[in-house]
């Protein structure tokens, strides 16, 4: 086991699923379908190179260059492959710009679709039932939930993910923050404000 | 299960790992890397008490018989595989290192794949045309969500065309189809227990609609 797990540990008696994964592990190497580095590697990536801090880095571009930001709007595949970001549960990634008039949130009813090469694996709660049937029909009572209260003068435009598209919300850039440069902006961005269920942070809460 | 009442809150964690046991990573890496185990449809024909087992229980659960279904991997070699491990719990897992296989694996996780089919016809319809989603009588898989088969809404952006992971009603393959973003009204959805200012955009194929003329039309029809 490569051991760099921080959170690799077993506080009680193994869990049935612990011990079937180990089994099941066991199997496949043994038939050949599959090596242990290589899930080594798929693990290490999703824990440590893949996650919110890309999606975090193309909303701060989008914030401080306009025609980066058209071209994000206009085909987000496209424009987040320029910031080097692609590949799995990536093929089609549509970005949704939030506005004064406008805010956007995400999920997939069906299952638990998410742009992975810009947000990384979806957290156990997009995962869950809760969410994934209440944010349609209640969206700002579920929102309301996050801390999020959002003014009943802008529209609420939940985005079903059911198909071959995935997507990711563009946040509102915080005010005040004219001075900041790309960098110190990505630190603003969370998970939640690209998922819809957060909004950016302001330069306050990171100073 | 849009809509669906009865799941009470939303329970966010916070600082949550990406993984919160080690048998959740080695999960996940196996499910992403050995083809034709897990599917959606099997995912879906999960026991209900299976299915909200937890994500990576019915993922593992869902691959095990995806695998077994087309014969690379068997039942019983599996439950003896799992006793010997529950009676060994300092037992690790068979080691096999192949470097340029997990160099593949890497550029795999990578590689950006072109889905866009090239549809036999032009989309039929175009933007801010009404449509209603049509009832999928069919039972199998779909991937028209309940709560808004039978609904109205308006087509919202006309996309490229996919392949559709949809059953359908004899087994035959479907060829590619449009997909359209199709804007339902929280009021057409709900009715009068829909949040003010609300909408749900929703990703639909081609088949799925039928169009429609709009209310007001519809409404002078009587």
């Amino acid at each position: 086991m490569s051991g760099d797990h921080d959170h690799d540990h077993h506080p009680e008696p193994e869990s049935y699923a612990a011990v079937r994964a180990r089994a099941l592990e066991s199997l496949l190497v043994e038939k050949g379908l599959v090596t242990t580095d290589a899930i080594d590697e798929i693990v290490r990536t999703y824990e440590h190179d893949i996650g919110p801090m890309n999606g975090a880095k193309v909303v701060a571009r989008a914030w401080v260059d306009s025609g980066y930001k058209r071209r994000l709007l206009e085909n987000g595949t496209e424009a987040i492959a320029e910031l080097g970001f692609g590949g799995a549960e990536g093929a089609e990634i549509v970005v949704l710009e939030s506005t004064p008039q406008v805010h956007n949130v995400i999920v997939c009813t069906l299952c638990s679709c998410y742009p992975w090469p810009v947000l990384g694996l979806p957290p156990t709660w997009y995962k869950d039932a809760a969410y994934r049937s209440r944010v349609v029909r209640e969206p700002r009572a579920v929102l309301r939930e996050f801390g999020l209260e959002v003014d009943e003068s802008k529209e609420i435009r939940v985005w079903d993910s059911t198909a071959s598209l995935r997507y990711m919300v563009l946040p509102e850039r915080p005010a005040g923050t004219g001075d900041l440069p790309a960098e110190k902006l990505a630190e603003l961005v969370t998970r939640d404000s690209m998922i819809g269920v957060g909004l950016a942070r302001s330069r306050t809460e990171i100073a | 299960m849009g809509g669906v009442p009865g799941y009470g809150r939303v329970e966010p964690e916070a600082d949550e790992p990406v993984f919160h046991s080690e048998w959740e990573g080695r999960v996940f890496g196996l499910v992403t890397s050995v083809k034709g185990g897990l599917s959606r449809p099997r995912l879906e024909s999960l026991e209900p008490d299976e299915y909200l087992s937890g994500y990576y229980q019915r993922w593992m659960l869902a691959f095990e018989r995806g695998l077994m279904a087309r014969g690379a991997l068997d039942a019983e070699e599996l439950a003896a595989k799992t006793e010997h491990f529950r009676q060994h719990p300092d037992a690790r897992p068979t080691r096999r290192i192949d470097p340029a296989l997990t160099a593949r694996v890497r550029a795999g996780m990578y590689r950006q794949r072109d889905v866009r089919q090239t549809p036999a016809q032009p989309p039929r319809f175009t933007v801010g045309d009404g449509v209603r989603a049509h009832k999928i009588q069919h039972g199998g898989h779909t991937r028209s969500p309940g709560y808004v088969q039978g609904k109205r809404g308006v087509i919202h952006t006309v996309y490229a065309a996919y392949d559709l992971p949809d059953d359908s009603p004899g087994g035959e393959a479907t060829p590619p189809q449009h997909l359209y973003s199709v804007r339902f009204e929280g009021l057409e959805l709900w009715g009068d227990s829909a949040e003010p200012g609300t909408a749900v955009h929703i990703d639909m194929w081609e088949g799925y609609l039928e169009p429609v003329e709009s209310r007001s039309a519809e409404r002078s029809d009587g």
